[in-house]
């Protein structure tokens, strides 16, 4: 109806002004008040503004900032060094005056004796410089002068969460909420840079003034690849339980520190209540720690559980990655907690998966398949490889290539209890079975036109399950159109838009078309991309 | 009287004196200018180098941001913009910001391309080459997110940039571009929080 439309477009575009006012304002946006389902383009390119805003008053502010000292204690090459901000371990910080930048900065300095101190001291800033996120400190410079190294940052002026702990007790849901997933970005970006933070704790994260989350010192920071077991460094509370045993850090045991700490900041406690190291053995090979539901009762629980899934002890059965960690985080209104449809297809595929490999291995001789997805875009499709993020209005198709024909069995399933099948679809050309040597783009044609799976529906993730077989799946083909009577089936294969009702119990149809599918030869490809959490 | 200004300027609050006299716009300071006012074009001169030079800074690549440089760099862009204020088409009030912010943005382009045909002699270790040659806003901001910002405002319409600009690049207070485009400083906010709005539909197309 016109009405309902227009009505809805001026609610949504005064909520849009009142974020827009609150930038311009120079206020925080409270983003998970901000539904971000209606108008995902608008509310991306906010976001985009808040981090511009915020950019162009930190330079406004540090233009007008009295900087050039009228007594500085000493120099570090052309840095005037003003007063000390604090010492720790490795070294000290001080407040600096760097004429170049024209800027106050933060310097850290370490005595160096040797080439191999300085050399590490240098790594850190190199590690810091690649990693460039609105969350990460911003490194501008690194030096040795007169045996000493000195690191200088971008003077961040707030104050760490541990101190903020201490002084007004365990922070409410919703700001750990935002913290979690300002950490799981900033994780994500250094994870991308193949560096793990080795260090992730209250007292290295930071709440500036203006609110904006930053997580500091690198000092732990490595490589994964150069990672060391035999130097364990990082706060022992904060540490996983695998590299208490031994092993090198990982970006799992930075997810399981990011746990801890928002456990921390929840309750004032630490999952295990010792800083013992025999203690902390000891609890978690009994896997006795403390809960945090028990901890704080009627914290929501999406929140608890994408916490208590971080500290697990087997790094395995942690979140896949700190962007899936961002989608267990990310806030779930009640309404819209998913029914357990979803559960059935991933059960069938689950299984499938599992048996139909040992299949495969066994009776595919010399079958070649490949199946790649790719997003497309007006500068051309870009290949989308497992985890990659995905978002709202993105276009999606696969690309199948096999040397013998093959009937293909596409299938969608998100968290938000909607499941789809995305080919064979009615009215679509091609159909089953593909022919062979042939590359093909599902879903195909319709009409002669190329049409496009479209991600039309917010969830957390998607996870894709494409199957291959050398014969047509009876059961799967049931089990297709069985779906299609129970939801609408949507011809134009957009996501989303295929509801499954009545869903059948899961042992039984998981084990139904397994029997027959498994005594086939068949492929199966699985694809899972979370959607962007925070673009 | 004090005004309070539940969201406007710098900080959460903000009191504006009303008994002292509001600046003069600047369409009637470019007016006087015109007709050969000197004194117009002090005031003109004091009002914009101030917030020119801070906008300078950011943009300018780290080895020609010393103070001297930056304030050359601004100086005589004011200076030609004045000398040139006939070819100035002032028939939009508050364009006149924008104007030398265009030609500001201008010279830093060419300034950078300067330094970037000159090896520049640098403190820093050589294996960080580039970490002390963005200007401070892409250092910040990322040289793409720079570029898309730029992108997205080009698109909106004149006014629409000027008020984002004046706002978000200049940190100007709302009573201070109400003066430039002749208006109230709350119906500045709305219509500052309206630009914004129709630029991130602008940026949020940009990464789809």
């Amino acid at each position: 109806m016109p009405n309902e439309n227009h009505r809805d477009s001026s609610q949504r575009s005064d909520s849009l002004e009142q974020v827009a006012a609150r930038i311009a304002d120079e206020q925080p946006v409270n983003w998970l008040g901000v539904d971000d389902t209606t108008d995902v383009v608008s509310v991306s390119g906010l976001r985009e503004i808040e981090q511009l805003a915020q950019g162009f008053r930190h330079m406004q502010v540090s233009a007008v900032a009295p900087k050039t000292p009228s007594s500085s204690r000493f120099r570090f090459g052309a840095l005037q060094v003003l007063e000390p901000l604090g010492s720790g371990a490795q070294g000290e910080v001080w407040r600096a005056y760097d004429p170049l930048l024209d800027l106050q900065v933060a310097l850290k300095l370490r005595k160096v004796d040797s080439d191999t101190l300085s050399h590490q001291f240098l790594e850190e800033a190199r590690r810091l410089a690649r990693v460039r996120q609105a969350n990460i400190l911003s490194v501008y410079g690194a030096a040795v002068h007169d045996g000493r190294a000195g690191l200088w940052t971008e003077l961040v002026r707030g104050s760490p969460l541990s101190e903020l702990l201490t002084q007004h007790g365990p922070f409410p849901a919703d700001e750990v909420r935002g913290i979690g997933l300002d950490m799981c970005h900033a994780l994500a970006a250094v994870h991308r840079h193949g560096v793990v933070h080795g260090d992730v704790k209250a007292e290295n994260v930071m709440r500036e003034v203006s609110g904006r989350i930053v997580l500091m010192d690198f000092g732990a920071a490595r490589e994964f690849d150069a990672a060391d077991a035999s130097v364990i460094s990082g706060t022992l509370r904060y540490l996983a339980p695998e590299v208490l045993r031994g092993a090198a850090p990982s970006p799992a045991s930075d997810l399981y520190a990011l746990g801890v700490l928002l456990f921390h900041l929840l309750s004032g406690a630490y999952p295990y209540p010792s800083s013992k190291l025999e203690d902390l053995l000891d609890l978690q090979d009994r896997r006795q720690r403390l809960r945090l539901s028990e901890l704080k009762p009627g914290l929501p629980p999406d929140l608890v559980n994408a916490i208590e899934q971080a500290i697990e002890v087997d790094p395995a059965r942690r979140h896949a990655s700190a962007l899936a960690f961002a989608a267990a985080l990310t806030h779930k209104p009640a309404a819209a907690q998913p029914a357990k449809t979803w559960a059935v297809l991933g059960a069938l595929v689950a299984a499938v998966i599992l048996l139909a490999a040992f299949a495969w291995r066994a009776s595919s001789g010399s079958w070649q398949a490949e199946a790649q997805f790719q997003r497309i875009g007006a500068l051309g499709n870009a290949v989308l490889a497992d985890g990659a993020t995905i978002a709202m209005g993105d276009r999606l198709m696969l690309e199948f290539h096999s040397n013998q024909p093959a009937f293909v069995y596409v299938f969608d399933d998100d968290d938000s209890g909607t499941t789809g099948v995305l080919f064979p679809l009615p009215g679509v050309e091609p159909a089953n079975p593909l022919a062979a040597g042939s590359s093909y783009r599902l879903p195909g044609r319709k009409n002669g036109s190329p049409v496009a799976w479209t991600v039309s529906s917010h969830a957390l993730r998607e996870e894709f399950v494409v199957i291959a077989a050398a014969s047509p799946q009876p059961e799967l083909e049931q089990a297709i159109a069985d779906w299609q009577r129970a939801g609408a089936a949507n011809p134009e294969a957009t996501r989303g838009a295929m509801g499954l009702s009545a869903a059948p119990d899961d042992n039984q149809i998981a084990s139904a078309p397994l029997r027959e599918v498994l005594q086939r030869a068949v492929r199966h490809w699985r694809f899972v991309f979370p959607h962007a959490a925070n673009p | 009287m004090l005004r309070h200004l539940p969201s406007g300027g710098r900080g959460v609050t903000e009191y504006i004196d009303d008994s002292k006299t509001m600046p003069e716009p600047t369409v009637a300071l470019i007016r006087r200018i015109r007709d050969g006012d000197g004194g117009a074009r002090d005031v003109l001169l004091k009002r914009y180098l101030p917030a020119l030079r801070r906008w300078a800074h950011g943009r300018l690549p780290a080895s020609a941001r010393d103070l001297s440089d930056t304030d050359d760099l601004v100086q005589v862009t004011l200076l030609r913009a004045l000398n040139h204020i006939d070819e100035f088409d002032a028939r939009h009030s508050g364009s006149f910001l924008a104007y030398l912010r265009q030609i500001l943005l201008n010279q830093v382009r060419d300034e950078l391309r300067r330094q970037q045909r000159r090896p520049g002699a640098t403190e820093l270790d050589t294996e960080l080459p580039d970490l002390e040659t963005p200007p401070l806003v892409e250092q910040m901001l990322g040289h793409e997110r720079v570029r898309a910002y730029e992108r997205a405002l080009a698109q909106l319409p004149k006014r629409q940039q000027e008020l984002i600009v004046m706002r978000m690049e200049f940190g100007m207070s709302y009573p201070e571009i109400a003066s430039e485009v002749d208006s109230t400083a709350d119906a500045v906010r709305v219509m500052v929080a309206r630009a914004i709005v129709l630029l991130s539909r602008e940026l949020g197309g940009e990464g789809a």
